[in-house]
Parts: structure tokens; sequence; C-alpha cells
């Protein structure tokens, strides 16, 4: 980059560059961080105004007894109540880890699987991408009903189909060791929120890095392997990370399969998030409930900074850079 | 060879038909329910289908709230978070991807960790905060925070600015172009399907709300679609029929919009064409 | 395009100004209503409020429930419209927000420092959200004539534990056995005949029905529907079942004698029908769709007084009776857990005077009358008898009975919560994950470090 400023595009799409140089603004560098600052400042407004605030406020109360009407400091008591009185605590915290760790690869792998077949040209493919699509603009707790009705051990519809190929059903809802998988079943089933995103990413690879690799002989799986992926990879990065933050912080199936919040049966629907509800909305422990928020953001950050680490060994980056 | 890989379709066809069917098959135990009585929802074992369809139970479920209403609501919101959605993340994407400043990457984690805190833990504090600002009962609250970004898009708008090659902004920024022009004339019309696809989730996003109305309206001739159908859950007992009924019709429009203009969404950044 | 991109922001900036402009003006008109007549509190709303009151303008006073439904929200309108008709110094408006949401935006509400003026609200947690400072004390206002008109468990209920009154129940709620009567009298059976809960089991084996190795037709089930272990629990125990109160300690008792024997009851009625059989049930009910009962599968339920709406939609033809949860051991009593709902006043409401005034209103006899009539529920007062309509309704004289022997467990203050850590124990031993007795002594082990620990 030179420090020169050659006009060579239409003076009006350089308006602000020259505005900038009027006040003294000489360097390029002083240019962009102004210019980078102006554009983020949508975001940092927001952030002032409306997020900033009651973050601290939760980070501030998570020292204190506090039910959302009186605050009394109490020090780092909620802290180690956490790790030592709390009984629910670990359960809830594991619960959570076991979903995550099937969750996260099997809905990931899924939705790229999807796209790319649907990236394919197939007879009907625009119905089929709507079909796939339809699940992730089915929200609303509506779902989650017609989805215990479709788990039902006896008459639901995904054990009949299982009972069509002589594999008998578990009790899923009901039993304590099938409710996880149940939850991940439904969530398969909607990823086509994560497979559009794939979607858009795919139609911009250029078709001829295929023909290039198929006239080299290289098998469709070897394409899928150092074509498909490393140029999806950034999109795969940002479904991961949000992977890992939407993992741990499940709440709705837990609060609605177990019917009353509790996370029956038998505790295995106790998400974190859950439990962090009950204290603050039903026990009023809310600043409990805080400290409970900020332990998890702190264990949620260290893995998102790992994966932003590991990024750079397999995120392919079109602008050479990395992460 | 050709042969091969006309079997090869074959096959993946019959597989996407039953990944279809499977997929379809709740939408149709919705349709389903939403077209029986009372004691045929109830019934057990449960029936696939009704004895005789109630068509009727459409318009009555229809008409048992003001639900035009509620949805000419709704569609307030929806294009008011559709611009802002659409606008803020793409721009302060750009920021974050494209224009090295200083404290970028400190403010980037920042965004990361603001995904991180679940809403219900801000949810009294911001409450005030809005209250504070006298805009409870209005749609300000569901609205005006749109204007400023939401984490998760700039993520996304930012990773997918990043697969478009730097040499294309350098060379403007070498011929003398400002970020605005490099923003606004090169890269948005890159990233419209990524823009399309934001404004899709903040669509059905701003559809499907049903906390953020329910917190921030009390006037019942503000409220949206989501809160509507609370008519008919009762104490103990709640009308499936007319509540699936209401629920499938809710969702006709995101789909005939996703179906209308899904090569928008996809049709791909045609980054290598802009390069060459 | 730039142009473009610029006039749909400017747009969208106007437009939101417009909106906020509409917006705030519609909030202002809001806070004023709301504002006292005679308090004045020093803001500006509240000064515009006592102008617009001594102007013989209605102060606006807002009530919060969660009934939304055909069967019940034109009677609270209806009641609501009643008192405004009854007096004119108050204007109320029926706000119908959904159970369980509503609670999330009281609380918001109140820290905000702008609640609705009157809350419905659950009956074993008054002195709880007391004790949390999240309601008006009664005490200013209520008269003994009002407070002598209600059965003297459900006022002890209102109580918090500073001795003030906190609420008025609206209705309360017990739990009884519906059978199904066709099923009764094929299999001969009366509902008199059962007395305890060994009977309870005879009489079920009659009624079920297996076809192969399945069963087409269940007798009974004890923990579905409404009914839980705790449920039987407190039948067995006539009172608490897993903690004795005794001054201000509390003693855990959940691996009792009695507990352990009736748990072990319970488990057998489940192993005699085999987990799968139980599974399907439960997750039928729990999809909160279909209903086993209403469909003829079930013969007897567990459930509330409320469930007899809900069978007037689900099986409007069919013959339901009910009786009494059976006695553990004969002579122990017929008693059922229950709960009821209460009307108060949230934390910063601006007209406490008014919103007493409504709440009087809603638990004054005609209105209760009203109220129990058209919708089934049961009231709290001890000044009902036989004669009134709404006793001369099916079921309503059977379910009254079982009012007289509910026990409504107030959950001490200090240790608010221990369900969360018991329950998912004793659910183990309910779905036979462990056995009953090492479930029972777990929990007990697990209540005692929950106490330790508070």
């Amino acid at each position: 980059m030179q420090d020169k400023e050659p006009f060579l595009i239409e003076r009006r799409h350089y308006m602000f560059g020259k505005i900038l140089f009027k006040f003294g603004v000489r360097k390029q560098k002083t240019r962009e961080n102004i210019y980078g600052y102006i554009f983020i400042l949508p975001w940092l407004i927001g952030l002032l105004a409306f997020t900033l605030g009651p973050m601290i406020f939760s980070f501030i109360t998570s020292f204190a007894d506090y039910n959302m009407l009186k605050i009394d400091f109490i020090g780092i008591g909620n802290y180690t109540r956490m790790f030592t009185k709390d009984q629910l605590f670990w359960k809830s915290l594991g619960n959570t880890a076991i979903y995550a760790v099937m969750n996260i690869p099997l809905v990931t792998a899924g939705g790229v699987i999807v796209a790319v077949i649907l990236n394919k040209s197939i007879f009907g493919l625009r119905t089929f991408r709507t079909i796939y699509y339809l699940p992730s603009i089915m929200v609303g707790v509506g779902t989650y009903f017609l989805w215990m009705l479709l788990l039902d051990p006896a008459n639901g519809l995904v054990n009949t189909v299982l009972g069509v190929i002589g594999i008998q059903g578990p009790a899923w809802l009901t039993d304590p060791n099938w409710t996880k998988p149940a939850i991940i079943l439904m969530h398969l089933w909607g990823l086509g929120g994560q497979m559009l995103l794939y979607l858009a990413r795919l139609q911009s690879i250029p078709q001829d890095y295929y023909e290039a690799a198929a006239l080299d002989g290289a098998s469709s799986f070897r394409q899928f392997r150092s074509i498909t992926v490393p140029l999806l990879s950034p999109i795969i990065f940002y479904n991961l990370t949000i992977g890992i933050i939407g993992a741990f912080q499940i709440f709705q199936e837990g609060y609605i399969f177990s019917g009353d919040g509790s996370g029956k049966p038998a505790g295995s629907l106790l998400f974190y998030n859950l439990h962090l509800w009950n204290q603050a909305f039903k026990n009023f422990k809310t600043g409990y409930a805080n400290a409970m928020c900020w332990f998890l953001f702190a264990v949620v950050m260290v893995m998102t900074l790992i994966n932003q680490k590991l990024s750079k060994k397999w995120v392919y980056e079109e602008d050479g850079s990395n992460g | 060879m050709v042969k091969k890989k006309k079997i090869g379709d074959l096959i993946l066809f019959i597989v996407l038909c039953l990944g279809a069917v499977i997929i379809l098959i709740p939408i149709a135990w919705m349709v389903s329910t939403a077209l029986k009585s009372a004691p045929e929802v109830a019934a057990y074992p449960p029936r696939l289908l009704p004895e005789k369809p109630l068509f009727e139970n459409f318009a009555i479920a229809w008409n048992k709230a003001p639900f035009t209403r509620y949805t000419i609501n709704t569609l307030i919101i929806v294009f008011f978070n559709i611009i802002g959605g659409v606008f803020s993340n793409s721009f302060i994407a750009y920021g974050f991807a494209k224009i090295n400043f200083k404290g970028k990457a400190f403010l980037f984690n920042i965004v990361l960790a603001t995904m991180m805190i679940p809403g219900f833990v801000t949810l009294v504090p911001t409450y005030v905060i809005f209250s504070k600002l006298h805009w409870v009962n209005t749609y300000l609250p569901l609205i005006v925070p749109m204007f400023f970004g939401n984490a998760f898009h700039i993520f996304m708008m930012r990773q997918f600015y990043r697969t478009i090659p730097n040499e294309l902004s350098e060379a403007a920024r070498v011929d003398g172009a400002g970020h605005f022009y490099i923003w606004g004339k090169l890269m948005m019309p890159l990233v419209k399907p990524v823009m399309a696809t934001v404004a899709l989730i903040n669509f059905k996003g701003a559809w499907s709300d049903f906390q953020g109305p329910l917190l921030y309206l009390s006037d019942r001739t503000k409220y949206t679609l989501q809160l509507g159908l609370q008519v008919f859950k009762g104490q103990g007992f709640t009308e499936w029929n007319y509540l699936m009924a209401v629920s499938f019709l809710s969702m006709i429009p995101i789909l005939i919009l996703f179906f209308c203009f899904q090569n928008y969404f996809i049709q791909g950044m045609n980054v290598g064409g802009a390069v060459k | 395009m730039k142009k473009r991109v610029l006039a749909a922001l400017m747009t969208a900036a106007m437009a939101a100004s417009a909106l906020a402009g509409c917006g705030s003006s519609a909030q202002t008109g809001a806070t004023e209503s709301a504002a006292p007549a005679g308090t004045a509190a020093g803001t500006e709303a509240a000064s515009t409020q006592a102008d617009a009151g001594s102007d013989g303008e209605k102060v606006e006073l807002e009530f919060w429930a969660w009934w939304s439904s055909d069967a019940r929200k034109p009677y609270i309108e209806q009641m609501v419209q009643d008192f405004n008709d009854s007096q004119d110094k108050y204007h109320v408006t029926y706000v119908d927000i959904p159970w369980g949401d509503i609670f999330t935006k009281n609380i918001a509400q109140i820290a905000a420092g702008n609640p609705c003026d009157i809350m419905a609200n659950s009956l074993s947690e008054v002195r709880f959200r007391a004790s949390q400072g999240q309601v008006e004390s009664l005490d200013p206002y209520i008269t003994d004539d009002v407070k002598n008109a209600f059965y003297e468990q459900y006022i002890e209920a209102c109580t918090g534990e500073d001795g003030s009154l906190y609420a008025l129940p609206i209705s309360v709620d017990t739990r009884v056995i519906y059978y199904n009567k066709a099923h009764f009298e094929e299999a001969g059976i009366k509902a008199e005949d059962i007395k305890t809960w060994d009977d309870l089991e005879a009489a079920a084996r009659k009624l079920d029905v297996k076809e192969g190795d399945k069963y087409t037709r269940v007798g009974f089930m004890p923990t579905l529907g409404n009914g839980g272990v705790d449920t039987w629990l407190i039948n067995a125990n006539g009172g608490p079942c897993w903690y004795t109160e005794d001054g201000d300690t509390v003693t855990p008792t959940v691996n009792s004698e009695v507990n352990k024997e009736g748990f072990k009851w319970i488990r057998e009625q489940i192993d005699y029908y085999g987990q799968s059989t139980y599974n399907e049930l439960e997750a039928a009910f729990n999809s909160g769709m279909a209903d086993p009962f209403a469909s003829g599968t079930m013969s007897m339920l567990v459930q509330t007084s409320a469930y007899t709406s809900s069978l007037a939609q689900t099986a409007p033809d069919l013959e339901v009776g009910v009786m009494l949860l059976p006695e553990f051991k004969a002579g122990n009593g017929n008693t059922a857990n229950g709960d009821g709902f209460v009307l108060e006043i949230p934390k910063g409401a601006k007209n406490p005077e008014g919103s007493y005034e409504f709440i009087k209103f809603v638990t004054s006899y005609e209105t209760q009358d009203f109220l129990s009539t058209s919708l089934g529920d049961f009231s709290a007062r001890n000044d009902f008898n036989d004669d009134s309509t709404f006793f001369q309704k099916p079921l309503v004289a059977d379910i009254a009975k079982a009012l007289e022997q509910t026990s409504t467990a107030i959950i001490p203050n200090k240790i608010k919560g221990y369900t969360d850590v018991i329950n998912p124990i004793i659910d183990e031993g309910r779905l036979g994950v462990t056995s009953t007795d090492d479930a029972l002594d777990q929990a007990q082990k697990a209540f005692e470090d929950f106490i330790a620990s508070n």
C-alpha cells in the first residue's frame, strides 16, 4: 500500500477520504482506523445502549444475594456455592456437555452433506431445497409438542418407521437415557438453516475447480475433501462456533419436554441453562444464577478461543489471513 | 460412465425423496391435527388421519382472535427487522472483515462474548432500560436494536466477506476508492445472497418471536401472531386443532417467499467472476 | 445503488421515529392512567393523574391472569365488567398473558417499578413471594369480616412469615380419581367399595383388558395424569411427606417406613403393567394432546377439578364419576394434595386501595358463586353450602368432599428449592432405574445435604 492518493476513481467515490484528508488525517493507517470505527459504530452504539449495561449489571450482581429487587453483596459466595454446595450444578453441566458433544458434530456434518447433495443438479431440486429448508421455518412451541407425538414410544411415527425396518424403538422422552438423542434427532430434522448457508457458499465455488480435479483423476470423495471442505471451512467454522455457543445455551427443549421445567425424567433434561433459569426465576436466587452464567461464559469463551486458534490450521480464507 | 452416473443420480433422487418424506411427516401431522375434532386430537392411540376432515377449523381458528390484525402488526415488526438487520449487519461486518483498525480483534471478541450470555440473564435489566425509555407497549424494543446489528449475523456476514479475495478491495483502494464505495458498490452485490439469508432469518425470527412481544406489549391491539396463538391455550386444556391450524397458516408466507426467491438466497456469490 | 440504499435507510429512520412518536405518546397515556389518584408520588405523571382524579375521572387498573381460552375468558371479562359497573371510582382492564411467561413479565415490571395492579398467582407460594418482597401487604385494607369468610388453612397460606396478609384466594383445587362409569359397570365395581389402596389395586385388576401380551385397557396407574409419587405419599402420611416441621427446624423424612411402603406399592403398580406400557401412557399424557383416559384406554385417573372442563371438550359423551383418593390403610384418611390461586397486589402498584377493592369484589360470595358456576372452580370461602347452584352441577359435591381433606403444601421459605434436588432421585425410583428404597435413601441424604448447605 502506498501513501499517495491517486484519484483514478471518480471523485464522488472518495468524498469521505477527502474530508479526512482536509482535516489533516494524512496517514493511511489513521484513516483506516477511522474508517473501521465508523463501520462498526452502529454496533458500538447498540452495545453501549442496550447490551453492555445489563451484562455488567449481571456480572456485578453475581457477587451478591440478589433476587431482582434487592441486592446484598456477599463476595464470591455464589461462586464457591456453585462448586461445593449445589448438588445439581455438575449434573446440569454434565448433561449439557454430553448433549453438546453429540449434537455439534452430527448437525454440522449433516448440514454439509445435505448441502453438497442439494448442490448437484437433480430433478426437482427447487422443491427439494424448499422441503429441506421447511423445518427451520417451523419454530415456536407447537413444533416441540408435535415432536412429542412423533416420539411417542408406541404410536409415534419415529418408532413406527423403526419398527418397519425391524428395530424396537426406545421410549425416547420418557427414558432418561434417550432424552438427549431425541432432541438431537429433532435438531437433525431442522438443519435446513445451516444447509442454506453452506449452499450459498457452495454455489460460489467455480465449477472448473472440480473439472480440473476430475481431469487429474481425483475421486469424488477426494474432490469433496480437498475442494469442497476447504472452501466451505469459513462457514463450517462459523457454524461450529455458533454450535458450541448454542449447545451450551440449550434451554427451551429441556423446559418444554420435561413438562414442568424440572428436567424430568430423572433430571436427564436438566441442562445448565434450565437449572440457571430455575434458580433465577423460580427460586429467585438471581445472584447465584448470574454467577452460574458467568462461569459458563468463561468456559464457552475458552472453548471459542481454542476453536479460533485451531481454526488457523484448517480454515481456508481467500484473503490469506486466517481465523 | 454415463450410465453409472445416471444410476447414481437415481439413487440420490430416491434418498432425497425418502428424506423429504421424513421431513414432511411432522408437517403432515400438523395439518391432520388441524383438521381433527377435539376428541380426535385426544384419541389414544392417536390416529394419523381424521375421520372427516374439518376444513372449517381453519376459518373458525382464524376468527377466534383478530388474527388479520395480528398479522399486520407482525408484518410491521418484520419489515423493520429486515431493513435494520440487512443494512446494519452488512455494514458492521464489512468493518470487521475488511478494514484493519486498532482494537479490531478485541472488539470482535466482544461481539462473540455478547452471544454467550443467555438472553434471560439480561432480560430484567434490559426490560428496565426500555421501561425507563418509555418504550414499553410500543414496537420500539422489538425494532430499534435491530438497527444496531446482531452479533450472530455480524459474525456470519464477516465470514462471508472473508471468502471474498482481498485483491478485489485492495485494487479498489489502490485506485483511490473509499471504504464506503467498496462496501456499497463492490461488496454488496457479491454478498447479496447472504444479505437475503439474513433477511430471511430476520423475517423468521421476528415472525415467530414470542418472548419479545410478550414482554413488551400489553395492549391487545398491538399483539403479534405468536401472542395471538395463546388464545387456544386454556388452563389444563389446549385447543390443539385450532392452534395447529393457525400455526400452519402462519408458516405459509415464509414458505412462499422461500420457494419463489430461493435462487436469490443461494445463487452464490459470484466471487470468481468478479476477480477475473 | 448507493442512493437507493440511502433512501431506504432514510425511510426506515423516518418510519422508526414516527413509530417512536406514537409509541411514546401511547405510553404516556398508560402511565398517566396507572398513576395514583390520591397518593401523588411527586412524578409528573402522578400529578397529572391527581388532577384527572379530582375531575371525577376513573382510575385505570390492570388485572393480569392467564385465562385466555373461550371457556374462561368471557366469564372473567364479565366479572371485570360487573366490577366496573358496581362502582365509579375505578376501571379495571383484564389482560391475559400465558401461564409461565406471565410471572417473568410480572417480575420484570416490578423491577422496573411499573407493575400491573392486580395479579393472579399460585396459592402455595404466596409466602415465598412475600419474603422476596414481590407483593404488597393487604393489612392496611383487610377487615375481619372479609378475612373470616375463608377457610383458615387458605388464609394461613396467604399469610407471610411476618404475619401480614398478602393475598386472597380466588379458587382452590384438589385431586380426586376420575373413573369411567361404563368400565366400572361392566366389571361390576362400585366406587364406594374402593376404600383403601388395596381395594384400588383389586379394582384395577378387574378393569384390565389384555390382548396377547399387550394391555388394551389399563385399570389404574398411580403416577399418571395429575398424580405424582408425592400425591400418594402425602395421602399415606396424611400431610407433607418429605419432611416434618417443628417450630423452626425442618427434618427430612424422605426414607421413612411409610414412604418406603407407599413408594414400593406405587412401583408395583407400574411393574404390573411393565415399564414399556407405563412409558407409552406417560408419553401420551406428556404430549398434552392425547388423553388415554378420555379415549377409554384407562379406566381411572388422578386429576384435579379443572379436568372436568377438559373432558367436556375431549370426551363430551363419556360418563365419568369421581372418588376420593383411597386410604393408605383403613382409617388413615383420604388426604389429597392441593393448591389454589390467589389475587395479590404486586410490589409498587400505584393504586393499592383500588386493587384491594377489586380483590374484595372478586372474592365476595356473589362473584365466587358466579365464577364457580361458570368455570367449575372451587371457592376457598367457608360460607358456601350444598344448596348453591354450583353444588347442583354433576361431580361438584363429590370433589368438594375431597377439598375437606386436602393438604395445601406450603414449603417453608428456608428449604425453598429442595424439590429440585430430590425429585430427580425420586424419579429414578419411579422409572425403575434404582430400587424405590435406594431412591428414598439417596433422596434423604440429598435433602439433608441441601439443608446443611443452605
